[in-house]
């Protein structure tokens, strides 16, 4: 019966088709996919459009087109990316849970995330051996099979053995060390530098002759590979990716594939591949090669919210004493607080031209400080805003000049604690031991020569100080007399009116030098006397009026047997003796010792040391001029400076001092200071005392604990 | 007698006690011609581990360098991150014997010029010192090799060389009285040091790995930093340019002055 025969064989081949066609097995998906990915299906001639998620299948056929690529997942462990134009075929051996690629055409990358011996071995066109590494290349050009680990890795051959009774699939354990041409034949191994690998590598032999020897030998032991070594400190600075997912563990069976697509992209091997994963937002492509630079990524833009640097500093301050008792109307709490939230950013407009910006929120429980009505859009007012924005300017900048306009910190001088020259820059001394430094209009030039600056700075509006309200424990104006205190402002455009200042500073014979020279309103005012007469009854009005004065200044900053060395003088001169006429001094010095404070279980202690000095040319002369502005000037006969105690690299102490002998007055201040990579803690012990001539000794109630806490986000 | 005892008097010692084909300062010198580049450009991250807490930090900083001459360079360095010192910096021109520095704090907005000696304080709390970063310093130290050895799980061949100080205020300066370098024979680059104190303990080993041949010039991408049972500080290599044209504005003043490292 031959008929029923060759049926009963057709029906059994066709079930077996049908069968192997119905039960595929799947061997992975396919993770990311940019273009074109085919997928060819075994015995028919279907063909199936590939995207992110779809499976895999044993002895698939997968295509890459023209400009496309693809990510996929071979198992629970292995990633592979196809390059442009390629072509594989997977064949999954499930007995020795291995999988079998071929590479038709086109280039591959793989990376296996296990332990021990990778599961995806690799061959050119005709399979006679199979090769893998934990990370390696591979792809098929003119020159053959070219097959390229990364560098100092093991290379794995798998060569599949067939007995004459049954198929023996057996995997050689040998690990090569080395690829050397006359191992095989077939493929082309492309490594750096291959004329080293025409001759085999002859290991130096190990000879401990000596105690000496055996020494430098164990000393040099453990000097682990590059994978171990890349392993580690993978690991390291994996806490610290912004990858949103932390579960990244390789050795678990569910692999996190947005960790697999984050870890894959950084490391490039050699092969061109654009950067597929999220293709909407990453617009900058990766091609690095071997040999050369690696290049900059481009980063990639953020929102212009996330781009904004803010900090929030709150301060808390407790006062042992009540404020002096015989002002009328100050503040009388004993216990203050404080916040500030400060935004800053800076756009570039193009690598010429950039706009920098920043302000602040601020708030407090202390009276009289804040301008009631709030105008912040007043320039000049001498009270506090709520809302305050600090710098807003542009900047142009070539190689040999710069320009700068809008409202922007200027701060300049030699010294640490203090600078002669440094008046102009507006200070917000509204709590004097804890001052801000302000933004001033200016429209300035830098020109460039060498190592020399010389710049032309033009302050079209006086940025005034702002000083202690009347009503503040900190003021120096106690009065039992509510006295009103008026700003007047010059006005017009003149020399007498307009700051201008000409700066040059540069570096000669290893010192800084700084030479100045200013004219206009002096931005520390004077108090003239305004009496009016109304319907036959005198109104006296203090008036704070900015005086013209002119200065000149040298100074200079070098360092000698490891202290740093630095000094100004300043010369003033005050327009028709309506202020002081002075010349000032500062001589200092910094120096930090860390050699002996090492036994006291320091880091370093870092000194500063300076002493300004004042000499009176002519004081004040002018009639109605009430008091001049030496009010704002501190340092007339003062040893001022620091120790900080470094203890650790988070942790100092410091012990800041003014000695004024001019006016018998002390300030110390007491710190500590802990800080961590976005954060800082300092708690201050501030002690006043003097006579009422000083300041210090005006402020003497005012001695006080305060807490400060700053956090940068 | 006399003339043989004259004779082997004139022998090299390094000769007598010879495993190294070549002298130490001639690896040295070697090594210093084969991987230096007339300009650096570097994104390194920095973390650093506290060995008792295992906490750990992370930094950021770019990195300049020029080579303008016959020891004449221009250095500049900054951090990006975390923002506590985002934007500090730090200026460095040698000339010869001469060095200047400068310092860069943007809370103060001043360019503040800092005594350059102090070469053995750690920057800015990892556990390199000012005296590391600067590379190695042929003229100041004395160099011997000690013996070839396996080195890279016996993939290659190393020299072991012992450097020293040439003089005690050089080791004094400096922090170390010795150390131990691993340097690959066929490359001339630095895999291990091992730093000694002034007192001959062990102080701290360095690693560098994962090399990288950029235009001929071979630097590492990883170097861990060990200061045993201390600190670990580990830096990774993001970004790096050799060689290549940087703007010379970048080595001046004004860069920081103006606050234009800050992007």
């Amino acid at each position: 019966m031959i008929i029923p025969v060759i049926f009963l064989n057709l029906k059994k081949t066709f079930a077996q088709d049908y069968l192997r066609r119905q039960v595929r097995v799947k061997i992975g998906s396919i993770i990311e996919q940019k273009g074109t990915i085919l997928g060819l299906g075994l015995g028919d001639n279907s063909i199936q459009y590939l995207k992110r998620g779809d499976s895999l299948y044993d002895k698939q056929t997968f295509i890459t087109r023209a400009n496309s690529q693809a990510i996929i997942l071979i198992g629970y462990r292995s990633v592979i990316t196809l390059g442009s134009n390629t072509k594989i075929r997977i064949k999954d051996l499930s007995n020795s849970r291995l999988y079998l690629l071929q590479i038709f055409k086109g280039s591959i990358r793989y990376e296996y995330n296990g332990a021990g011996v990778p599961d995806v071995f690799i061959s050119g066109k005709t399979p006679s051996q199979y090769y893998s590494a934990v990370q390696f290349t591979a792809g098929l050009s003119s020159q053959g099979f070219i097959f390229n680990p990364v560098e100092d890795l093991d290379v794995y051959k798998y060569k599949r053995e067939i007995s004459k009774n049954k198929k023996n699939i057996q995997i050689s354990n040998e690990k090569i060390n080395f690829l050397t041409l006359q191992n095989n034949e077939k493929p082309v191994f492309f490594i750096k530098d291959i004329k080293s690998l025409k001759k085999p590598i002859s290991l130096p032999s190990k000879k401990t002759n000596s105690n000496t020897d055996s020494d430098i030998t164990s000393i040099f032991e453990g000097t682990s590979d590059s994978v171990t070594e890349t392993t580690d400190i993978d690991s390291i600075f994996s806490d610290f990716e912004e990858s949103s997912t932390k579960k990244n563990k390789v050795d678990s069976k569910e692999i996190n594939l947005g960790y697999l697509r984050n870890k894959f992209l950084k490391n490039n091997y050699g092969i061109k591949l654009e950067k597929i994963l999220n293709p909407k937002k990453s617009k900058s492509s990766i091609t690095p090669e071997i040999g050369k630079n690696k290049p900059f990524s481009k980063e990639q833009k953020k929102p212009f919210w996330k781009e904004i640097d803010y900090n929030l500093f709150l301060k808390s301050t407790y006062y042992g004493k009540a404020p002096r008792s015989d002002i009328g109307n100050v503040d009388p709490q004993v216990f203050h607080q404080d916040f500030r939230l400060s935004m800053a950013n800076k756009i570039l407009i193009n690598s010429s031209e950039s706009l920098a910006i920043n302000g602040w929120l601020e708030g407090s429980n202390r009276k009289s400080v804040y301008d009631e009505d709030n105008n912040f859009l007043d320039l000049q007012s001498s009270q506090r805003n709520y809302l305050y924005l600090n710098e807003l300017y542009y900047t142009y900048s070539t190689q040999k000049f710069d320009i700068q306009f809008g409202k922007k910190i200027i701060k300049f001088g030699k010294g640490i604690a203090y600078s002669p020259s440094d008046a102009l820059s507006a200070i917000d001394a509204t709590v004097p031991t804890s001052p801000v430094y302000l933004g001033s209009f200016i429209i300035s030039l830098d020109t460039y020569f060498d190592d020399w600056t010389f710049s032309t700075i033009f302050f079209p509006l006086i940025t005034p100080n702002k000083s202690p309200t009347q009503n503040s424990r900190w003021s120096t104006l106690y009065s039992d007399i509510n006295f009103e205190l008026e700003q007047e402002f010059p006005t017009g455009i003149s020399p007498k009116s307009k700051q201008i200042l000409l700066k040059l500073e540069g570096t000669k014979y290893g010192t800084d030098w700084l030479f100045t020279f200013f004219n206009g309103p002096n931005s520390n005012p004077v108090v003239r006397n305004d009496i009016t007469v109304t319907n036959n009854i005198p109104k006296f009005t203090l008036v704070q009026e900015h005086i013209p004065i002119t200065f000149l200044s040298i100074g200079f900053s070098t360092t000698y047997g490891g202290f740093e060395i630095h000094g100004e003088l300043l010369n003033q001169n005050a327009e028709d003796g309506k202020d002081d006429s002075f010349t000032a001094l500062m001589i200092g010095t910094r120096k930090v010792i860390d050699t002996w404070p090492r036994h006291l279980g320091l880091n370093s202690i870092d000194i500063v040391v300076e002493h300004g000095r004042e000499y009176l040319r002519s004081a004040q002369s002018q009639p109605f001029y009430a008091l001049s502005s030496i009010g704002s000037r501190f340092y007339q006969n003062s040893w001022v400076g620091t120790f900080i105690f470094n203890v650790t690299n988070k942790f100092s102490l410091n012990y800041d001092y003014h000695f004024d002998f001019k006016n018998d007055g002390v300030a110390n201040i007491f710190g500590m200071n802990y800080s961590s990579s976005d954060t800082q803690w300092r708690f201050k012990i501030e002690n006043y005392s003097g006579s009422q001539n000083s300041n210090f000794g005006v402020w003497t109630n005012n001695d006080n604990m305060s807490l400060e806490y700053l956090i940068n986000f | 007698m006399k003339i043989l005892a004259i004779l082997i008097s004139f022998i090299p010692l390094n000769f007598i006690h010879a495993a190294c084909e070549k002298s130490g300062l001639e690896i040295m010198k070697a090594q210093e011609k084969k991987q230096s580049a007339n300009s650096e450009e570097e994104t390194q991250d920095i973390v650093i581990l506290d060995m008792k807490s295992k906490k750990k930090e992370k930094r950021t900083l770019k990195r300049y360098l020029i080579k303008e001459g016959e020891k004449k360079s221009k250095g500049l360095l900054f951090f990006n991150d975390p923002t506590t010192i985002k934007g500090a910096g730090l200026l460095n021109w040698k000339n010869l014997d001469e060095e200047d520095q400068w310092l860069y704090i943007p809370e103060i907005k001043k360019l503040t010029r800092i005594v350059g000696g102090n070469k053995k304080n750690y920057f800015m709390g990892t556990d390199f010192t000012y005296a590391d970063l600067e590379g190695e310093d042929i003229d100041n130290n004395n160099y011997k090799c000690l013996k070839e050895i396996a080195c890279q799980n016996g993939k290659s061949s190393c020299f072991a060389i012992e450097a020293k100080p040439k003089t005690e205020e050089r080791a004094r300066n400096i922090g170390y009285m010795k150390r131990l370098l691993l340097i690959d024979k066929k490359n001339l680059y630095t895999l291990k040091i091992v730093f000694y104190n002034l007192k001959g303990k062990k102080l701290k080993t360095a690693r560098y790995s994962n090399w990288k041949q950029v235009d001929n010039v071979w630097r590492p991408d990883f170097a861990k930093m060990e200061r045993h049972n201390v600190q670990t500080t580990f830096i990774k290599i993001k970004s790096r340019k050799l060689n290549s044209k940087i703007n010379e504005i970048v080595f001046a003043k004004r860069y920081l002055q103006k606050e234009m490292h800050i992007k």
